[in-house]
């Protein structure tokens, strides 16, 4: 869902957020990462988590007036510039389809599309780390191709491998760790995305960028 | 060290939870009832944020390998140390190899289904980013990343001699009710697609005692009721989510997100339960019914300073009487 | 110098205005305890003796508070009439706000009274249970 104006809510009282206008964009995120820096300065917030193309904000203690910092919000969107993080690129060797994609046939299903043709538009862009979320080390990508979007699952599966590459609405991503999900599983790599013993724990932070090589593909 | 003699399932360990990770995807874990753990750790003279082992499924025993001050918090579950009874938030020493047993919930004066065994100075795994909380989805924090099994061993540190036994506290699920025509309720504020639902879906969110059912965790509760639906279907981009955020997936039965909850998600939010609240939902035991009680974002606040009052009451009254030389 | 046994009547007088059950003082040879049981004010010489062949006791309020014959989560009395307690076994609570405090049994016995209901507001000393000897043993 995309709106004409910047809109802001509230998550209870523990964090609000703040959502961009417009189609998902890169250019938006870079607004958004910078949005993210000056925002974790504001009193009282104790974490500034960017989103697709939006940002949570986390509070210490609930403020008093949340209108003025949806004000604040509203004004910082306005006046910041586009933070560019030129990170870097690693390639995730992915193999597509059988039983490493079990939701394949849903995405054809959905798409009409080959399974060839969706592991080609799935495997062709290079996709930018736009955020961090959902589980320890899973990265949100931009960049996916629109014609293999699928509509997330309408149950959610309790138990997806880490490794799993799965569509969820017009986005695309790879588990880091076993768990539910709501998304479509398409492939599965063996890249480790988050080890608590490493420094830092994650593989990649927003800004950097991945490729999806194509190991194999099922029918 | 607290030996685990029968863990019962899903015991792990947990402090007030793990702040500053959801820019890595971390979610903040911790006791889904943190006025327990906290009343634990106030009867104790801990700090606030000490571990302790959260305890959903029981029965459960352990044995206290070296004499230590307890206290189970939390529902009451018929402690037993040894033989005797082991009153609920109360402050008890334990002798070494004396053995604690806790069975099922007694649920006739507060429909509590979570213990919390909270001993002095706490449990002491290795915080991991900052916190002490399992964090199961990563398999990290806690006692090795999961839940308790027979033959863990828990460490506990050598104690400050602070904590004093013989008194406790009235628990807060006694103190500070809250029910709407006679079932339990929380306070829920909208949340951003709130609009977009559908006027029956409006009535229905609070009007209805939703069902916990058995396919609610520590991650989310899963709700039965009337369907919520959208005026048209919504596909929102992901974003960060915390938990009590109501989720409305395309089925219409609505999704509380609890302590480990994935830190963002992008289903339909139909509203928030407030932070203040989340205690009340920690404890209430599957199967049980629960009102969303609407709130403003004034009345959110006075619920907040409720419990930061009753802390610090309960803390203030506890130093005062141990201070005194009190207890025995 | 003055002795607190010379200002008995007055300490009496204040004890009835202040509607308190018990003043207790306490010298390094001596313990000087007035008791307040609603008609009149007596002295009880010395300390209330503890020992296992004593006769009937009572047992004392530790501190004021309200009352409580159960713990608030529970839903019957700890200890019921003509029960046997060891010592220190709580024969009830005292609450003070969110703080519940023990009454502990001063010695092993036999409830023979409780006289005070539950939820009662009680002061410092109130009367709250009668404790006999455990039966068999010297009266």
């Amino acid at each position: 869902m995309t709106t004409d104006r910047p809109r802001t809510s509230l998550l209870g009282t523990s964090a609000m957020l703040f959502e961009a206008p417009g189609e998902t964009t890169l250019g938006t995120q870079r607004r958004i990462w910078a949005m993210a820096h000056e925002v974790a300065v504001f009193s009282g917030v104790r974490e500034a988590v960017p989103g697709m193309n939006n940002l949570m904000l986390v509070f210490g203690e609930p403020p008093r007036r949340p209108q003025e910092i949806e004000q604040r919000l509203i004004e910082l969107w306005n006046d910041t510039d586009p933070l560019p993080i030129a990170g870097r690129c690693i390639d995730v060797p992915v193999a597509y389809g059988g039983e490493a994609g079990p939701h394949m046939a849903d995405v054809v299903e959905h798409t009409g599309m080959s399974v060839d043709e969706i592991v080609e538009r799935h495997s062709a862009p290079t996709y930018t780390v736009f955020a961090l979320g959902s589980h320890p080390g899973y990265c949100y990508l931009g960049g996916m191709d629109e014609r293999i979007a699928t509509p997330r699952r309408k149950v959610p599966v309790l138990r997806i491998p880490g490794g799993a590459v799965s569509i969820g609405g017009s986005q695309t991503g790879v588990s880091a760790s076993d768990g539910p999900s709501g998304w479509n599983t398409i492939g599965s790599t063996q890249v480790t995305f988050f080890d608590v013993k490493r420094s830092p724990p994650a593989l990649l932070q927003p800004g950097d960028s991945i490729r999806f090589k194509v190991v194999r593909v099922l029918r | 060290m607290i030996k685990v003699l029968s863990a019962g399932a899903l015991a792990t360990v947990q402090d007030l939870g793990r702040t500053g990770g959801l820019n890595l995807g971390v979610g903040v874990s911790g006791a889904m009832d943190p006025l327990a753990l906290a009343g634990g750790n106030i009867l104790l003279r801990n700090e606030e944020n000490a571990a302790a082992i959260e305890v959903p499924i029981l029965p459960f025993k352990v044995r206290f390998e070296r004499s230590t001050v307890f206290a189970v918090t939390g529902a009451d579950c018929a402690g037993r140390l040894d033989e005797a009874p082991v009153l609920p938030w109360w402050a008890h020493r334990a002798e070494a190899g004396q053995v604690l047993t806790l069975s099922l919930p007694n649920q006739t004066t507060w429909r509590a289904s979570r213990a919390y065994l909270c001993v002095a100075d706490g449990i002491d795994v290795p915080a991991v980013l900052g916190s002490r909380s399992t964090q199961l989805r990563g398999s990290f924090g806690g006692h090795e990343g999961r839940p308790l099994r027979d033959g863990d061993g828990l460490p506990t540190v050598s104690s400050s001699g602070r904590a004093v036994p013989g008194f406790g506290l009235v628990p807060p699920g006694l103190a500070l009710p809250l029910e709407a025509d006679g079932t339990p309720g929380v306070r829920v504020l909208p949340a951003a697609e709130y609009d977009c639902f559908t006027k029956s879906s409006h009535d229905a969110l609070w009007s209805t005692a939703w069902k916990i059912t058995p396919q609610s965790d520590r991650y989310g509760y899963r709700l039965a009721g009337p369907e919520l639906n959208p005026l048209r279907p919504l596909e929102l981009r992901s974003h960060g989510i915390v938990p009590g955020v109501i989720q409305v997936p395309h089925g219409g039965q609505p999704i509380i997100q609890m302590r480990d909850a994935q830190p963002s998600g992008g289903y339909p939010k139909i509203g928030t339960v407030i932070e203040a609240d989340l205690w009340r939902l920690g404890q209430a035991p599957i199967g049980s019914n629960v009102r969303f009680i609407r709130c403003s974002w004034d009345e959110a606040l006075g619920a907040w300073a409720d419990i930061r009052r009753w802390l610090a009451n309960a803390r203030r009254l506890v130093e005062l009487h141990c201070g005194e030389g009190g207890g025995r | 110098m003055s002795s607190p046994l010379d200002h008995v009547d007055q300490l009496s007088v204040w004890l009835k205005d202040a509607g308190l059950a018990l003043l207790e003082l306490r010298g390094p040879s001596a313990t000087l305890r007035l008791v307040n049981d609603g008609a009149s004010v007596h002295v009880v010489e010395g300390k209330e003796s503890v020992s296992a062949d004593a006769p009937s006791m009572t047992v004392r309020a530790p501190s004021p508070g309200i009352f409580l014959d159960r713990h608030p989560l529970h839903e019957r009395a700890i200890v019921l009439i003509d029960a046997n307690v060891r010592a220190d076994d709580p024969l009830g609570f005292l609450q003070i706000g969110p703080l519940v405090l023990a009454v502990p049994a001063p010695r092993a016995g036999t409830v023979t009274d409780v006289l005070v209901a539950h939820g009662t507001i009680v002061g410092y000393g109130a009367s709250l249970f009668v404790l006999d000897p455990l039966e068999g043993e010297t009266a």
